[in-house]
């Protein structure tokens, strides 16, 4: 026989299997985690629901439902900065869930800090479908529409009806705006980063030490921007004029 | 010889640094009251280094700069930084300043542990005060629902700056800040203070003892540099702008107050508890005293006074059942000043008369807490006499009814609002495990591409598949196509001909096994000769091409039995040329 159909063959009994094993008990680990997680915050047992919670997203889980869980384990447990971190990760993969929008409406309303940045975002209003969709949702459409777009083209080349041509033109245009819509996400996501004072009190000071004057203080849970990075410290944007540095281990950047 | 003194030379010198780092703190005292705050400083020989003060808990620690001084002693040279903070102590008793960190040059070292001992206010100073914060409540002892003053007063006797007052959180409490701060002088033990008062109106949700919590004041008290010599001069100088001033950090803070909350008295009374609770009374007033059927008249009925008067609902009332009522949104004025809420709410129902005769409404009843002398008391309107006549229209009377279930006044809207706070429980759903990640630039890259790629690929093989096809298999299919086209063609369009004469070449040029567009009858008819076809077959195709263009050219396109013709006569002959 062909070596390689023997390999070939070998790795069909052996290795997929394997594979299907290993990640089927993984499975079971991360819904026993979960679980015990749900059981022990039925039983006010907060912090060890937030272990439990943790190991799910340690495994690599991206869920909003996961996050909204650990936001409010975090609440419970009387840790606002971190509920609000994870409150606000599950917004961007479940933006309308109306149970977030509550449990992130009443976190905020704990924040000691005022919003000061109030301006309403033309982005927003000019760009409003980023907002209404998650990015992962808007990825999938300009990834389909785009794959519409080839298939028309297709069609015309191999038919040469005029009819798939106007097709194609028709798909470019959702095409064009979703396609550019993600990249600008992708591009928000490395380089636009929003975090959230975790402790319950942070000095922004003018400087990189801590001798640096102390110009104002922010409280847990307060979102801010995260200008540039030095070292061990960000500087970061909370309200106009009121920028400052702080270091990195006080803020969990979103 | 030279050598071994180069020798010794450098290893006195080496040995000099070698000995030189050492890290030092040390404070100006180590017995203070919670009101004074002391200086720490940490001291680095033989080089810098970062000191790392989060460690300490027990103080708020402020910077106040950094210095650095170099000395030679018996050709000695000694190095020193040293880093300068404030302390000022968060609590009584005896705190600790933990040993300190520095790091220099990748190296840790530590200072050691200082002990403060911090004083109660009493056991040091008692007596000898500048500045000194006081709170009050206006009543310890107070029923639920009952309005007390929290009362915060500053006193100082010298300048203060950069005052920051971190309130009580009163848990338990409503409370709300009078907007108006007073000040004013006062003399205590002959001193002249002037008086900062601040004061906070305090409603007690539970029956319980509850704690007030320290109001805590940071301030910076300004204080003149002491001086050598005076000279008249010294008091224009004696100016914070020409830093003859320093300031001192210094906190303050209240005792913690205990208000022991004490629940309402049993109402032994039937009457229904309006849950007011304060100082109160009702009163109604009607429009007139007469009125016709159809007509309105509006009923007010106030109550006014000084407690919870924003909880007020509107009072029960018997009506009699000659009336129609509806029921406006009620109107309120409230006040809060240093006695706490006040104002009055009016209730105003409109009463439509649908029945002649007399009536009475009965008095109005409110039944509230009097804080004063700690218990229930009922305050009564007076019964009002109304005496309806009949319409002088009463044919034409149309008191609208609405049907029997609605006979009630209209309800009232109120606007929702929570009564308690809670979070929404957590999501249980097992697909909560599925992860929604989005992709990365390549991967989305990637996943755009592949129908690209896919489509070119698609082209590629068409155009390459086409390239091995024969010319005369090429030809043929252009014949049927063109033919195809040409019957789909309204018959008047010039395109027509066109399209006939281009199947019809094809077909000629697909027997020869060859590409072209066009030819001449001559070449046409000898095509077909040399490729075995009978002469009369290559006559009729040289006279169609003749027939087609002659059509064309002649302008004659229009004769529809002539275009008929020609579009049989080219099938016919493709298909015989295709076979």
């Amino acid at each position: 026989m062909n070596p390689f159909k023997k390999i070939g063959i070998y790795f069909l009994i052996f290795f997929v299997p394997l594979i299907t094993i290993v990640e089927a008990g993984e499975r079971m680990d991360l819904t026993e985690a979960f679980l015990n997680g749900i059981k022990h915050y039925k039983v006010e047992n907060f912090d060890a629901a937030v272990t439990e919670f943790n190991k799910i997203v340690d495994a690599g889980i991206h869920s909003g439902k996961v996050f909204y869980n650990l936001g409010n384990a975090y609440l419970k447990s009387g840790d606002i900065g971190r509920a609000i971190f994870w409150f606000e990760r599950a917004v961007k993969l479940m933006p309308h869930d109306p149970d977030l929008k509550f449990n992130l409406d009443y976190a905020l309303s704990l924040v000691k800090d005022e919003k000061e940045d109030k301006t309403v975002s033309v982005y927003n209003i000019l760009f409003f479908w980023n907002k209404i969709l998650n990015a992962r949702t808007i990825q999938w459409i300009a990834v389909i529409s785009n794959g519409l777009f080839w298939l028309f083209l297709a069609l015309k080349i191999l038919f040469r009806k005029k009819v798939f041509k106007l097709q194609a033109y028709l798909v470019l245009i959702p095409t064009a705006i979703f396609t550019l819509t993600t990249f600008f996400n992708l591009y928000e996501a490395r380089y636009i980063k929003h975090a959230i004072i975790i402790p319950e009190k942070v000095a922004v000071r003018s400087g990189l030490n801590r001798d640096s004057t102390e110009l104002f203080v922010l409280h847990a849970g307060t979102k801010v921007k995260i200008q540039k990075e030095n070292k061990d410290f960000y500087r970061i944007y909370f309200s106009d004029g009121k920028i400052g540095w702080i270091r990195k281990y006080e803020v969990a950047i979103i | 010889m030279k050598r071994w003194v180069l020798i010794i030379s450098f290893l006195l010198v080496t040995s000099a640094f070698a000995h030189a780092f050492e890290v030092r703190a040390f404070v100006d005292r180590t017995q203070t009251i919670p009101s004074e705050s002391i200086h720490l400083t940490v001291t680095i020989n033989g080089g810098e280094g970062n000191v790392d003060v989060s460690g300490i808990q027990d103080f708020k620690v402020v910077s106040t700069g950094t210095g650095s001084s170099m000395q030679i002693v018996n050709g000695r040279v000694s190095r020193e930084f040293s880093c300068n903070y404030t302390l000022i102590p968060l609590k009584e008793g005896r705190l600790k300043i933990p040993p300190l960190e520095i790091d220099s040059g990748g190296k840790t070292y530590r200072t050691r542990e200082i002990i403060i001992q911090v004083l109660k206010e009493s056991q040091k100073n008692a007596g000898n005060r500048n500045i000194f914060v006081e709170a009050r409540v206006s009543d310890p002892n107070p029923f639920v629902g009952q309005q007390i003053t929290y009362n915060f007063k500053l006193y100082n006797a010298v300048r203060i700056t950069n005052a920051n007052l971190q309130k009580p959180a009163f848990s338990g409490f409503s409370a709300k800040e009078l907007e108006d701060r007073q000040s004013y002088k006062t003399v205590i033990s002959g001193q002249e203070f002037m008086v900062t008062d601040l004061k906070i109106v305090l409603v007690p949700l539970n029956a319980r003892k509850m704690i007030i919590e320290p109001a805590v004041l940071e301030c910076d008290v300004v204080q003149h540099r002491k001086r050598q010599r005076s000279s008249a001069f010294d008091s224009f100088f004696d100016d914070p702008f020409f830093g003859r001033t320093e300031l001192e950090s210094k906190i303050f803070r209240t005792d913690p107050l205990q208000v022991d909350v004490k629940p309402l008295p049993t109402d032994t009374e039937k009457l229904k508890f309006s849950g007011l609770v304060g100082s109160f009374e009702i009163k109604a007033a009607l429009e007139g005293s007469q009125m016709k059927v159809g007509d309105s008249m509006t009923l007010a009925i106030t109550i006014q006074g000084n407690g919870n008067i924003m909880d007020a609902q509107a009072p029960d009332i018997e009506i009699p059942a000659a009336f129609k009522v509806y029921m406006d949104t009620p109107e309120e004025e409230i006040n809060v000043d240093e006695n706490g809420y006040s104002g009055k709410k009016v209730f105003r129902l409109a009463l439509v008369a649908i029945e002649a005769g007399q009536y009475v409404i009965p008095s109005i009843q409110l039944r509230y807490f009097n804080v004063s002398k700690s218990s229930y008391e009922t305050y009564s309107t007076l019964p009002i006499s109304l005496l309806v006549n009949p319409s002088s229209e009463a044919d034409k009377l149309n008191v609208f009814s609405t049907p029997q279930a609605n006979e009630s006044a209209p309800v009232l809207k109120k606007k929702v609002e929570f009564i308690g706070r809670d979070i929404l429980p957590l999501k249980e759903e097992l697909d909560a495990l599925k992860s929604h990640g989005v992709l990365s630039f390549y991967q989305f890259v990637f996943w755009l591409l592949i129908p690209a790629f896919f489509c070119l690929l698609a082209k590629a093989v068409l155009v390459l598949s086409r390239k091995n096809d024969s010319p005369e298999k090429m030809m043929a299919e252009k014949a049927l196509k063109a033919l195809k086209k040409a019957s789909h063609i309204n018959a008047t369009g010039p395109e027509f001909l066109s399209c006939l004469y281009r199947s019809v070449v094809a077909a000629i040029f697909s027997t020869a096994g060859t590409k072209g567009e066009s030819l001449t009858y001559i070449e046409a008819e000898e095509i077909l000769t040399k490729r075995g076809y009978s002469a009369e077959v290559a006559e009729q195709a040289a006279e169609l091409l003749r027939k087609i263009e002659s059509a064309k050219y002649s302008g004659s396109n229009s004769d529809t039995p002539l275009r008929e013709n020609l579009l049989s006569e080219t099938k016919k002959l493709v298909r015989s040329l295709s076979k």
